[in-house]
């Protein structure tokens, strides 16, 4: 008979869970090896700074720890501490002393008064993401780009498409509506393929 | 036929699947026949695929924690233990049997 592996997780999540709920230091320091360093990959990004992102981490497992009685067993230990540094990081990000933004409309597409794009003819591209990311320098550049999106921009782009979050729980941990989310998401996308675009196009117009 | 603002603005939906049969057509069509929007939409989903991939792939996701956060952690842990409910209903029932010992004693 094959085991059944997923049941097994469960099996030893829930047993997990109770020992850290009574209190069992070594299993808390088992969560912490097993989960903190993809716990502070997620807090560096959202960061981008080494110190706040380990005070970030530090501050999910604290509030993890206390709200240990709160878990809904019903899912899965990582998804909620994710939730958690997510949201620890979102609070850091606003209380940082807030600058003027810069604008992006000059990174978005560009109309005529009947609708028609203005820039023609949009170049290609050199390639799939597949082409483009066998490039060494890709990573970078486009990491790279992701940081100059103002602020408002790359929360959401992370959130939604780097951290996988749905257009509701983002709106929920950005505090606005979730059109708002959509209509960041669409705006944010567009300034980053703005950015990526003289690194990626075809020296030809289409 | 939809304007190349009315298919740009719907490709977010496009690209999550959220457009409607008749939308979907629509937009479908637009894209078609107008070699710019397909290219900027073709150029808009690598975007997609570029950002989601170059940050999560080969991004220390299965790193080991720095040793001194960890102690760090366990340090703040070991001095802050957990309060459990039980222990808030204890000191709410002790401050409700205080009350009226304190009315009594200030009487």
């Amino acid at each position: 008979m094959t085991p059944d592996i997923r049941s097994e997780e469960w099996a030893a999540e829930r047993d997990l869970v109770a020992r850290l709920r009574g209190g069992d230091e070594r299993a808390f320091e088992r969560l912490v090896r097993e989960q903190g360093g993809r716990l502070l990959s997620v807090a560096r990004r959202f960061l981008r700074d080494e110190e706040e992102a380990r005070d970030a981490v530090q501050e999910c497992f604290l509030s993890a720890y206390r709200a240990l009685d709160r878990f809904d067993q019903g899912s899965r230990l990582s998804t909620w501490l994710h939730r958690i540094v997510i949201n620890a990081c979102l609070m850091r990000l606003r209380s940082r002393r807030r600058k003027p933004e810069d604008p992006i409309e000059d990174l978005l597409p560009k109309f005529q008064a009947d609708g028609h794009q203005v820039n023609h003819p949009t170049p290609e591209w050199e390639g799939s993401a597949e082409t483009l990311l066998a490039r060494s320098q890709t990573r970078s550049i486009v990491r790279q780009a992701i940081d100059r999106l103002p602020e408002s921009y790359r929360a959401v782009l992370l959130l939604r498409d780097i951290e996988e979050l749905s257009t509701e729980e983002a709106a929920k941990s950005l505090g606005v509506t979730e059109n708002a989310v959509k209509i960041r998401l669409h705006r944010a996308r567009q300034a980053l393929r703005g950015l990526l675009e003289p690194h990626f196009r075809r020296t030809a117009p289409c | 036929m939809l304007s190349c603002r009315e298919a740009l603005s719907r490709l977010a939906d496009l690209e999550a699947g959220g457009l409607d049969r008749a939308e979907k057509r629509e937009t479908e069509r637009h894209l078609a026949g107008c070699r710019c929007c397909l290219s900027y939409w073709r150029s808009y989903r690598t975007t997609v695929a570029l950002a989601r991939r170059a940050c999560s792939e080969g991004d220390a996701r299965d790193l080991p924690m720095p040793e001194g956060l960890i102690r760090r952690i366990l340090d703040v842990i070991r001095n802050r233990p957990r309060s459990k409910p039980v222990f808030h209903i204890v000191h709410l029932l002790s401050g409700v049997a205080a009350a009226p010992l304190l009315a009594f004693w200030l009487r």
